[in-house]
C-alpha cells in the first residue's frame, strides 16, 4: 500500500497519497460503525483491550478493502489487498466473539507489515494512510503478542515483545524513509531543473513547483547564462572563505561537500535573487581539506512568496517542508520522522521560503537546482588530483 | 465488572499504547543521531528523545506495580509530547493553514490523551479497589 506517486509538491510521506482517498472514506465509514458498536450493547462484555485491538484491526481491514478498490497498482497488488482485507477482517470478528486471535492475528498483522516495507523498499513511496494502518497494526500485534487476552502477564515475555516492537517500528520507520527517498531518486533527473511534471516525486522534506512541460526559449537561456556569468564573476572571491566571513557569511565548522554558509544580513535586505548578494554560500571540502566554493543559495524573503524565473523550466525554485528544529542546542535536527516525530526538545517548521542552488563549479551539469553528490566528489577528486 | 479487574485492564491498555510510544521514540533516537551526523548537529538533540524512550520503556514495566513515579514519568513525557504537538500545530496552522501530519496527531496528541484519560482512570478504579473488596 505504499504505493503513492505523488504529484509535484510535497513529499507523500507528509500526505494522503490521491489513489488512496477511497481507502481513507472507507476507513471513516467503518470507524464511524465501530464507535456505534462501542457504544452498544454488545461492547459491555468485553474490556477495553479488546474493543481497542477490535478497533485497530476493523480499521486496518477496512482501508486494504479500500486499496483494493482504489488503488492503481495492478490486479496482483489488489488481490494481495482484498486477502488481507479478509483476513483482517477475519481477525476482528474473533476478537468481536471473544475468541483466541493468537497466532492466526500475529501472522496476519506480521504478515501485513513486513509486506508494507517490503513495497516501501523496493521505491514504493509511503503515505500517511499507509503509515497510520501500520501504526495501528503494530499497536495490535503489541496487544495480541503482550499476553493471550485473559491470561497473566509475564515479565519475560513482556520483555520480548516490547523488543519485537522496537524492532517493527525501527524497521517500519526505516522502510518507509529508504522508501520515500527511492521514489524521489526514480524521477531525480526530472526534477533536477529541466522537466519537472505533474508525475515527479517530491524527496521527503522538500516541496517542488508544477513547471511547464516545456524547453526554455532562447531568451531565458540568455537569462540564465547572463545571470551565471555575472554570479560568477561576483562571488569569485568567496573562494577564499575568509573574504566570505569577513561579509558576513558564517563559514565556522566547515565540513561535508555541501556545507551552507548563511548571511543572515542579507536574508531580509530587500534585494532578491540579487547575482551579487547571494543568501548562503555552498562550499565542500575537498579530500586533501581545502575549501571549495561550488555554489550558491538564494533565498525568498517571505514565505510563500515565489522566486523569480527568470529561466523558466530552468529556474525551478524548491521550499523545504516538516523540519525538525532543535531547540537546545539550536540545531537543524533532520526531518519529521515518518511516525510524525521531531527529536523530542524540537519543533517542526511545516514551511520554509522558496530558496534555489545556483552552481559556480565550471562544468557543473545544471546551472541551478538539485547537483548530483556523485559529481559533487567526482570534481573534488579531480581537482585535488590536478594540483 | 469488578474493580481489580477493571484497573488492570486499563493498566493493560496503557502498557500497549506507552510500547509502541517506546518504540517510536526510540526510531526518533535513531533518527536524530542519524540527521546529527549529516547536519553536523552532534548527537545532543538525540539525548531527550532517548531519555523520553527509556523512561516510558521503564515506566511500562512498572506502571501496574503500585509505583506512583510510574505514572508521574508517564504524566511529565506524555505532557511533553503533547506541549511540543500543541506548538507545532499552532506553527502549521500559521505559516500553512492546515494541521500537522496525521501521524503526528496520532502519536503525539491523540495516543499521550488517551494514555493521561486512562491513568486517570486506572487511579481512579485502585480506589474503588478496597471498596469493593471491603463490599464483597
Amino acid at each position: 500500500m505504499a504505493h503513492a506517486q505523488g504529484a509535484v509538491g510535497g513529499s507523500p510521506l507528509y500526505r494522503l497519497a490521491p489513489d488512496h482517498a477511497a481507502a481513507a472514506i472507507l476507513l471513516l465509514l467503518v470507524a464511524l460503525l465501530v464507535v456505534r458498536l462501542v457504544r452498544g450493547p454488545g461492547a459491555r462484555s468485553r474490556s477495553p483491550l479488546e474493543l481497542l485491538l477490535f478497533t485497530l484491526v476493523a480499521g486496518s481491514a477496512a482501508v486494504h478493502a479500500g486499496l483494493a478498490v482504489g488503488d492503481d497498482h495492478g490486479g496482483a497488488a489488489n488481490a494481495l489487498f482484498a486477502l488481507d482485507a479478509l483476513l483482517l477482517a477475519l481477525v476482528a470478528r474473533r476478537v468481536w466473539r471473544g475468541e483466541p486471535v493468537g497466532r492466526l492475528g500475529a501472522a496476519v498483522l506480521l504478515g501485513s507489515i513486513v509486506a508494507y516495507c517490503a513495497s516501501a523498499l523496493r521505491g514504493d513511496a509511503p503515505d500517511q494512510l499507509g503509515l497510520l494502518t501500520k501504526t495501528a497494526e503494530i499497536l495490535a500485534l503489541a496487544i495480541v503478542a503482550q499476553r493471550p487476552l485473559g491470561a497473566a502477564p509475564r515479565r519475560l515475555r513482556s520483555a520480548a515483545v516490547g523488543a519485537a516492537v522496537v524492532l517493527l517500528v525501527v524497521g517500519t520507520a526505516a522502510s518507509a524513509w529508504i522508501g520515500a527517498f527511492r521514489a524521489s531518486a526514480a524521477t531525480h533527473d526530472e526534477v533536477a531543473g529541466h522537466h519537472v511534471h505533474g508525475g515527479a516525486v517530491a524527496p521527503p522534506g522538500t516541496v517542488l513547483p508544477v513547471v511547464p512541460e516545456r524547453d526554455a526559449t532562447a531568451g531565458e537561456r540568455q537569462a540564465v547564462t547572463q545571470f551565471v556569468l555575472t554570479a560568477r564573476a561576483a562571488l569569485a572571491r568567496y573562494a577564499d572563505p575568509a573574504v566570505a566571513a569577513a561579509d558576513g557569511y558564517r563559514v565556522d565548522g566547515m565540513r561535508g561537500i555541501d556545507f551552507h554558509a548563511p548571511n543572515p544580513s542579507y536574508e531580509k535586505d530587500g534585494r532578491v535573487f540579487d547575482p551579487e548578494r547571494p543568501e548562503t554560500l555552498v562550499y565542500a571540502l575537498a579530500p586533501d581539506g581545502r575549501p571549495v566554493l561550488m555554489g550558491a543559495l538564494f533565498q525568498m524573503p517571505e514565505l510563500g512568496q515565489a522566486g523569480p524565473t527568470i529561466g523558466g523550466p530552468l529556474t525551478v525554485w524548491h521550499a523545504h517542508e516538516q523540519v525538525c528544529f532543535s531547540l537546545v542546542p539550536p540545531a537543524l535536527a533532520g526531518l519529521v520522522s515518518p511516525f510524525g516525530m521531531c527529536p523530542l526538545g524540537s519543533i517542526a517548521l511545516p514551511r520554509s521560503g522558496e530558496m534555489i542552488h545556483l552552481w559556480l563549479v565550471p562544468g557543473a551539469p545544471v546551472p541551478f537546482g538539485d547537483l548530483d553528490e556523485a559529481w559533487k566528489r567526482a570534481y573534488l577528486a579531480k581537482l585535488v588530483a590536478a594540483d | 465488572m469488578n474493580a481489580p479487574r477493571t484497573l488492570e485492564q486499563l493498566l493493560d491498555v496503557v502498557r500497549a499504547l506507552v510500547l509502541l510510544q517506546g518504540a517510536i521514540l526510540v526510531a526518533a533516537t535513531i533518527e536524530a543521531l542519524i540527521w546529527g551526523s549529516a547536519f553536523g548537529g552532534g548527537a545532543a538533540t538525540a539525548v531527550p528523545s532517548a531519555a523520553a524512550a527509556a523512561a516510558l520503556l521503564v515506566a511500562r514495566a512498572n506502571v501496574g506495580n503500585e509505583r506512583r513515579w510510574a505514572r508521574r514519568v508517564l504524566f511529565v513525557v506524555e505532557g511533553a509530547l503533547i506541549a511540543t504537538i500543541a506548538i507545532d500545530g499552532a506553527l502549521a496552522l500559521l505559516i500553512t493553514r492546515a494541521l500537522p501530519p496525521a501521524t503526528a496527531l496520532v502519536t503525539r496528541l491523540l495516543i499521550p490523551l488517551a494514555v493521561i484519560a486512562l491513568l486517570r482512570r486506572a487511579r481512579a478504579a485502585a480506589a474503588a479497589a478496597p471498596l469493593a473488596a471491603a463490599a464483597a
